[in-house]
């Protein structure tokens, strides 16, 4: 690993600053769990390196009903699993979050750090996504707030402008009804990256869908919102069959690759049955998360 | 500037030192500390190996910046025990089988400590994911979780006996 | 086994309190003033010529205080085939292939020495398929190794094409088994020394310090007194350190001879998975001759390992599985064919059962697709056919004791094996399968001989040193060897100091590997306390007055008192004895020294057929699984596993072993696999990718011990801890097609693998 210059600033303002001194040369530093390694294998050469962490008020949680989830870039996974709030009102986040990694992953990985990866398998995108999350975004003009299947440009790619700084997520209260939940299919229990995730929010009425959410995970270059699944079963009777059918428009929309982890005909074949299962689970009518 | 002075307590002891920015928890604890009780095994935080409480919480410190653990309180394998007393989660690794080789059982016994601190009464499962970080290649984890749990029990008052 | 004090007791690990804070010593742990630390520089290319190499600039870089290439390292060494150099000078063979080294005062700068180093290469065509590798027109890797044939091994016993034509049926199926890593939780690491009267100190991971040694000494052409060996605690081997068989080792050892300081070299966790050997991929056809109730008649088992560019362990692995192939049954008509192909790949070596996992692997599936297509109960075919104590194998092994039948037996009752195949459930499937391995080995062609040592000091205060040829390398040996020796002499374990690995203060012996350390290192142990029992139970005879012929019958030990049996207050402690032995005119002191040559043969050098091994130990594995037919995740919901042991001196111990394997078995049967890309390259070379199970994995794992009592082995001990990697990967296979209907029989069986079978099994209709 290189070494570099570091920074610990105390205001936005001090790292909006030098993130545009540092141009290209300036990383910022969140858990490290990504950019530690990204440094260490000399994918990533920073000449300095911004730690966010003595920044006030980035690691906050805080709901109201009205404004909804704000969360910090900067909050822990660790802090996610034990937020009230989102435990009651956001369960497939916290859902994601427990399947990340491992504790000592958990206990210093960030929220903002793992989107900001920006890896097309991340288990917190397709839970954020589910929810319409928004970026809320510093820099050196005026704070701007893009949804959040905006901010993803490509494999490990993300659209932020020169000297801007992820700073919260604002997730609004999804409807009352609403169930769902996040399916990871991975080899292992702990430790891995999904080979595909599913997340899907329903709310159904009278025995029809009336809101369908379908993100998929881990089958495109982003993580992808099934627009064509979820408006083919919005409006469909709630039935094996439509729910079948959704899955096959989810897998229409998606195109996974080969690589040493999965096939793409296999990763088809588990969107296939995930988005079945995941929607099926969603309406059945004792089921909760915990 | 590519140096930062640190200030970090280790073990209960303050320690001041001057590192280049790049270097890693693990390679100040190993290195400028002696302390090479917590082991380096993939230097990439994906085995669990360098475990250490900072600040009460397991971290992987081959992945934590020097810098970055700056003013935190560390604890390493080496604190657990005093002279001719074992820790009850080191009495019950010993006892109960869960110790071969012996590489990852500091990152083991300390993942099991952040544990028991928060939860002193864990499931089987709980004991799982506490040390599903944890790698290792000898025991299959059995009597790990086994020695995890005799030691919450202890640790609770509940069983006194010793092996 | 009978009742004894400390042998068959479940005693903590005698070195679990130094591993448990921390105090434990591994070589990676450890740093010598003055020392310069040392990097390898590795091929890019598969296969190529080397032009030329610059080292000028590299030199030139501060704190660089000495750089190396393939002309410092002029050194032949091997395993059974000679055909490596530390450092090449004519050619790269693999991906990963040492062509220079650095050594620097810390590990960046040589680092960034490596980048300053020219090599100018120029590629050759590469082959990176074993199949591939035979066909004419190959590449040809090594000069003179025609179809890049490294080795064959052959058996030729009794007349198979008579068994088949003798056969109800004959069934000819295709296996293949996957590359996997051995994962050492210490990376690989050594610290060479040299002092200025020429000798050198070699501390390393060893599993065999004395054949490190031998290995150095001979490459070096010095002798071997110049050379000292030392090993701390290892932190797992599983094979991988059976001997010094690395660039790392030679480029430490001339870079610290040439700058006269220490130089460590630590691999990083990807060089220690693409070089450090893995377990050989072995491509396999079995063709079993059967009668119509599952009698087997006759096996013919053809095998193509791709040992990688270098041959190491390669051979032996195929040797060694064409041997066991021949060894679990009692049919007595078997022909094996093996070979050993170069391919422009990193290479393989040994790991944890040499070949016999794969080929148990081939077989046992085979077994249990036969029963399954004679609608016979594959636990009843097995139990029909298995061997028992006293039988002469097809490949020659005399089985002086044999839990076979019991093992089986044991764990069907442990998974409920009748009544589950009675009352089977939707997408839930069992499997059977069984094994066997030697304990230690005499492999041929080789040194006649298989041996351990034991030397034993009695101290004054009725303690004991125990030096012993063996490595503890996380097995346990140590507290066996502890456990005997406390047995032996009357006094307690922790009175027993267990010291290993230096090669000049420990007697000679072959090291840690073959699961020789209980039964071979164990009987050294055993001999050498036996022999120091006698000198105190004659020094106290002559302190008590006692005849010498009477000193067995009225003289005994317990508690380290040496007391007379009619009167049990009369006595001495131990401590006593030796200072009564010593202290005085023509005194002596109470030490013994034990050498065990392991009871068994070279195999014969034409038929291949001998009783390589002076024991066998055999084991079951019954496994339930529940297959998720949409994805095809294959869980596991149980694993019942047993192992004749012949005595269990440690139960804990062997059970730790036990579940140990289990773990490593199930990564073997179900995710773990080496994955290589078109250029040679290993690409999960990392955690991440290479999959190990973790804890919320692991299924329930319920061990049975059988004790079937070996007449050679130390109270009646055999081998554990390679037999217990054997069976997972077949019962696992077996249990999927009983759960879902589909055979999977190349390993892992990965969900992908069993997803993409049933739906070609629904395509057919």
């Amino acid at each position: 690993m290189e070494n570099f210059e570091y920074f610990e600033p105390k205001t936005l303002k001090e790292a909006v600053h030098l993130l545009v001194k540092y141009k290209q040369g300036a990383r910022l530093l969140a858990g490290g769990t990504d950019l530690m390694n990204e440094m260490k294998g000399g994918y990533v050469k920073p000449k300095c390196l911004i730690n966010l962490k003595k920044i006030k008020g980035l690691d906050k949680i805080s709901y109201s009903k009205k404004e909804g989830l704000s969360i910090g870039s900067l909050v822990t996974w660790t802090n996610i699993l034990s937020s009230k709030p989102i435990y009651q009102y956001f369960p497939i986040l916290r859902e994601a979050a427990s399947l990340i990694g491992c504790p000592q992953i958990r206990n210093v990985g960030t929220i903002g750090g793992n989107i900001c990866h920006a890896s097309p398998s991340a288990d917190s995108a397709p839970a954020l996504m589910i929810y319409e999350a928004q970026c809320v975004i510093a820099g050196p003009g005026r704070e701007r707030i893009i949804p959040i299947e905006e901010i993803f440009a490509g494999v490990q790619k993300i659209s932020l402008k020169k000297g801007e700084i992820l700073t919260r997520f604002r997730l609004p209260t999804p409807d009352t009804g609403s169930k769902g939940c996040y399916l990871k299919f991975s080899p292992r229990r702990a430790m891995d990256l999904p080979i595909v995730g599913v997340a899907v929010l329903v709310r159904t009425s009278d025995g029809t869908f009336q809101d369908v959410k379908i993100t998929l995970g881990a089958v495109a270059p982003t993580p992808i919102r099934a627009r064509r699944a979820e408006s083919f079963l919005c409006g469909k009777p709630v039935n094996d069959e439509s729910i079948r059918k959704a899955a096959g428009e989810a897998v229409m929309e998606s195109k996974p690759i080969t690589d040493v982890r999965a096939s793409r005909d296999y990763r088809l074949g588990l969107v296939n049955e995930l988005t079945y299962r995941a929607i099926t689970l969603s309406i059945s009518k004792n089921f909760t998360l915990e | 500037m590519k140096k930062s002075q640190i200030k970090i307590k280790v073990n209960g002891e303050w320690h001041e030192l001057t590192v280049p920015n790049k270097k890693t928890l693990l390679e100040v604890i190993r290195e400028d500390l002696n302390l090479t009780g917590t082991k380096k095994l993939c230097n990439t935080g994906e085995c669990g190996s360098c475990t250490v409480l900072m600040d009460g919480m397991a971290v992987n410190s081959c992945i934590v910046l020097a810098v970055d653990a700056n003013g935190k309180e560390i604890t390493t394998i080496e604190s657990l025990s005093q002279i001719g007393k074992l820790h009850p989660i080191q009495e019950e690794f010993v006892a109960r089988g869960a110790i071969q080789c012996g590489f990852c059982t500091p990152g083991m016994i300390l993942s099991a400590k952040a544990l028991l601190d928060q939860n002193p009464n864990p499931t089987e499962l709980e004991v799982k994911k506490a040390i599903s970080g944890n790698f290792c290649r000898c025991t299959g984890y059995v009597r790990i979780v086994n020695a995890i749990l005799s030691a919450a029990e202890r640790l609770r008052g509940e069983n006194d006996e010793r092996i | 086994m009978k009742e004894f004090d400390f042998v068959g007791k479940d005693i903590p690990r005698v070195d679990a309190i130094d591993k448990a804070t921390g105090n434990a010593k591994f070589t990676v742990d450890l740093s010598f003033p003055n020392m310069l630390h040392a990097k390898l520089l590795r091929s890019p290319l598969p296969h190529a010529k080397i032009l030329n190499i610059d080292t000028r600039r590299a030199e030139k870089l501060a704190g660089v205080k000495a750089v190396i290439t393939g002309k410092d390292t002029p050194y032949v060494f091997g395993v059974s085939h000679f055909d490596q150099t530390p450092l090449q000078t004519e050619k790269v063979r693999h991906v990963g292939d040492a062509v220079a080294a650095v050594a620097a005062i810390d590990v960046d700068i040589a680092e960034e020495a490596l980048r300053l180093i020219r090599v100018d290469y120029e590629p050759l065509p590469a082959v990176f398929d074993a199949v591939e590798a035979m066909k004419p027109g190959a590449p040809i890797i090594h000069e003179g190794k025609e179809r890049n044939i490294a080795a064959h091994a052959s058996y030729d016993l009794g007349d198979v094409e008579e068994a088949f034509k003798k056969s109800d049926h004959v069934f000819e199926d295709h296996f293949e088994t996957q590359r996997v890593a051995h994962v050492c939780p210490e990376p690989h690491n050594c610290i060479a020394v040299w002092d200025s009267s020429g000798k050198l100190t070699f501390y390393y991971c060893s599993q065999a310090p004395d054949l490190t040694r031998l290995q150095l000494a001979k490459a070096f052409g010095i002798p071997e007194s110049k050379v000292r060996v030392f090993t701390h605690n290892v932190g797992g081997g599983f094979g991988s350190r059976a001997t010094s068989k690395f660039s790392m080792d030679f480029a430490a050892i001339v870079l610290a001879k040439k700058t006269g300081r220490p130089v460590k070299i630590e691999y990083t966790r990807d060089e220690e998975f693409a070089y450090s050997t893995f377990r050989n991929k072995f491509i396999m056809d079995v063709k079993t001759g059967v009668t119509k109730d599952g009698m087997i008649l006759g096996r013919q088992v053809t095998t193509i390992s791709d040992t990688g560019a270098y041959c190491d362990y390669g051979p032996v692995n195929v040797n060694v599985g064409g041997a066991m192939a021949g060894t679990l049954y009692r049919f007595m008509n078997y022909k094996f064919d093996g070979y050993s192909v170069y391919t422009n790949l990193p290479y393989g070596g040994a790991m944890r059962g040499l070949g016999n996992p794969n080929v148990h692997y081939a077989m046992e599936t085979q077994i249990s697709m036969i029963a399954d297509r004679l609608g016979i109960d594959p636990l009843d075919m097995r139990l029909k056919n298995a061997v028992h104590t006293g039988d002469e194998t097809a490949s020659g092994a005399i089985l002086k004791s044999c839990g076979l039948t019991e093992c089986l037996e044991a764990v069907a009752e442990k998974i409920g094996w009748r009544e589950k195949r009675a009352n089977p459930k939707p997408n839930r499937g069992i499997g059977i399968a069984c094994g066997v391995h030697f304990t230690g080995v005499r492999l041929s062609p080789g040194i006649d001989a298989d041996f351990a040592g034991a030397n034993l000091i009695v101290n004054d205060d009725g303690s004991i040193n125990l030096a012993t040829s063996c490595t503890e390398i996380g097995s346990g040996s140590n507290t066996v060897y502890a456990q005997m020796a406390a047995e032996v002499l009357g006094i307690e374990p922790n009175k027993i100091n267990v010291v290993f690995g230096d090669t000049e203060n420990c007697p000679m012996g072959w090291g840690s590997r073959a699961s020789r350390n209980t039964a071979v290192g164990g009987m050294a142990v055993k001999l050498a306390a036996e022999d120091a029992r006698k000198q105190i139970l004659n020094a106290a005879a002559e302190k008590m007055g006692i005849p010498p012929d009477n000193v067995d019958m009225e003289l005994d030990i317990k508690k380290g008192m040496v007391y007379a049996k009619g009167t049990p207050s009369r006595g001495m402690t131990i401590a006593d004895v030796v200072k009564f032995n010593r202290y005085r005119k023509d005194g002596q002191a109470i030490m013994a020294k034990a050498h065990w040559d392991a009871p068994s043969e070279l195999a014969d050098k034409v038929t291949g057929r001998g009783n390589f091994s002076s024991a066998f130990s055999f084991g079951a594995k019954a496994i339930e699984v529940e297959v998720d037919p949409g994805t095809g995740k294959v869980n596991v919901l149980k694993v019942a596993a047993s192992q004749d042991v012949g005595a269990a001196i440690n139960p804990l111990g062997i059970n730790c072993q036990i579940e140990g394997a289990v773990h490593m078995g199930l990564g073997y049967a179900l995710t773990e696999e080496l994955v290589l890309d078109q250029k040679g390259k290993v690409v999960n070379d990392h955690l991440i990718d290479y999959k190990i199970l973790t804890p919320l994995d692991m299924p329930p794992i319920e061990s049975v011990i059988v004790e079937s009592n070996d007449p050679i082995g130390p109270f009646g001990a055999k081998g554990v801890g390679e037999m217990a990697t054997i069976g997972t990967p077949e019962a696992i296979s077996a249990a999927v097609h009983d759960a879902v209907g589909v055979w999977v029989t190349d390993l892992p069986v990965t969900s992908e693998k069993v997803w993409m079978a049933l739906k070609k099994k629904t395509e057919r209709g």
